[in-house]
């Protein structure tokens, strides 16, 4: 398997959410940002652009994709749905394994401090 | 306030605002209504983030736009004409009226003295523009217009293999011992390396990505193939009147037709239509070829060898058939099992 997907790491604290809050599935805009403020228990707050400046970006890199709309929510609004693409998936999975190494060496690192 | 945002995203740009606005107006007005109904405390922090975020989204949209644009101008190229456009036209025939124009002028130029460099000149001119283009057309893509170019190529490159497998005697050992020469002259070898190299092209073209999009076009339209051979035309006409004396506005002519056959082949949208533009072509300009060469045989007094107009309309008859069979042969391509194409761009 080709480690092309190591060079986006690590991710931004708003990335990861934004990757993370598709992991399950496909999302409109709201949606994401609603579930980056519950996944992050509130700290991170994107405005409207801020969320549209990074799903861009992540087009971009090709880590998510945008669908074709569908007509959801309200009537007449757009609904362009963002999902995650296989190499958006392989970059999250492997930005968890790097966090869970840290958080691991983190912890034994306290514990050796605390005895 | 939803007023105040849709007009704060003329802010961005207009591509931008034509691909995200509406989404952008859309998510904004969700959660400015969710803030209301939270508290008016709420709706102001969510108004300030927004006032806050948007004019870096706004440059960083610009800054991204603007670097888009550089990448497409980096790609694009006075060479990407529009396809069926005038240009198009004037660069995919360029190799059939250039080969005119240089028959013509090689007739004229016996009626001067060209100093010596001249014609050393013209044959590194004439190279360095064949390299030139090639390696223009590789990097483009390989675009319609640049077909007959490759054609051109692939003619020059069976000759050389033709005259490599003289060189090793093996047109000897075929007259001598294959017992096959009754039926199948091996001068015919010079047709079996063109559908080799066409066959090695293709090959090539399905198993190099970069040249992917090329062989999908070939299965999307296949008369672009038959327009590729159609392009060794000019240089097949060079060689079959190979030996004669004062044949230029013959070859002349017959190169005028073939272009003509390109130019209803390029103006064409039905492939059928398309493709009989194409055997149209290449029939009346060896017809002309054939017509020219009788005419030369039995009026021409400056003819260096003993021709006899019926081997020669024979051999005529046979390269066209030849050429008109390999041109044909591209349609086998739509019987090969068609992949669902994604949507292109």
């Amino acid at each position: 398997m080709s480690a092309d997907h190591l060079a986006y790491l690590p991710l931004t604290e708003p990335t990861f959410y934004i990757l993370l809050s598709l992991a399950p599935g496909k999302k409109h805009g709201y949606a994401i940002m609603k579930d980056v403020r519950a996944l992050s228990g509130g700290r991170v707050r994107l405005s409207t652009s801020t969320l549209y400046t990074a799903l861009g970006r992540l087009l971009e890199q090709e880590l998510i994709e945008r669908l074709s709309e569908e007509q959801g929510g309200g009537p007449g609004l757009p609904r362009k749905f963002y999902a995650l693409t296989d190499m958006g998936r392989r970059v999250l999975e492997a930005e968890t394994v790097r966090l869970q190494g840290m958080l691991r060496e983190a912890r034994l690192r306290l514990r050796e401090g605390g005895t | 306030m939803k007023d105040l945002y849709a007009w704060l995203l003329y802010l961005f740009p207009r591509t931008y605002r034509e691909e995200y606005g509406e989404e952008l107006q859309a998510v904004f007005n969700s959660s400015m209504d969710d803030a209301l109904a939270t508290g008016i405390f709420e709706a102001l922090s969510v108004l300030l983030r927004e006032l806050k975020g948007l004019p870096y989204a706004a440059l960083n949209a610009h800054l991204r736009e603007r670097r888009k644009r550089n990448m497409s101008r980096k790609f694009a190229s006075r060479f990407d004409f529009e396809p069926g456009s005038g240009k198009e036209t004037f660069a995919a025939l360029t190799p059939f009226l250039f080969s005119m124009v240089m028959v013509l002028f090689g007739y004229l130029g016996r009626y001067w003295i060209a100093p010596i460099w001249a014609p050393i000149a013209f044959v590194i001119l004439f190279w360095a523009a064949v390299l030139g283009l090639f390696l223009l057309g590789s990097a483009k893509g390989l675009p319609r217009w640049f077909l007959p170019y490759l054609g051109v190529l692939l003619a020059i490159a069976s000759l050389f293999l033709f005259n490599f497998l003289v060189d090793l005697r093996l047109d000897v050992w075929w007259y001598r011992s294959s017992g096959l020469e009754s039926v199948f002259n091996f001068g015919n070898f010079l047709w079996i390396g063109l559908l080799l190299l066409v066959f090695l092209l293709l090959a090539a073209s399905r198993v190099v990505p970069r040249f992917h999009p090329f062989y999908q076009r070939l299965r999307d339209d296949w008369t672009l193939l038959s327009f590729l051979l159609y392009g060794t035309g000019p240089f097949i006409l060079l060689l079959i009147f190979d030996e004669y004396a004062d044949e230029e506005p013959v070859v002349a002519l017959s190169l005028l037709v073939l272009a003509l056959g390109g130019w209803f082949y390029l103006r064409n949208d039905a492939p059928m239509k398309r493709f009989a533009s194409l055997q149209i072509g290449l029939a009346l300009s060896m017809f002309v070829a054939a017509a020219g060469k009788a005419a030369l045989i039995l009026w021409s007094r400056s003819q260096v060898l003993d021709f006899t107009v019926k081997g020669e309309l024979v051999f005529t008859l046979k390269t066209w058939l030849w050429l008109a069979a390999i041109m044909s042969l591209p349609f086998l391509l739509n019987l090969l099992p068609q992949r669902h194409s994604v949507a292109r761009h």
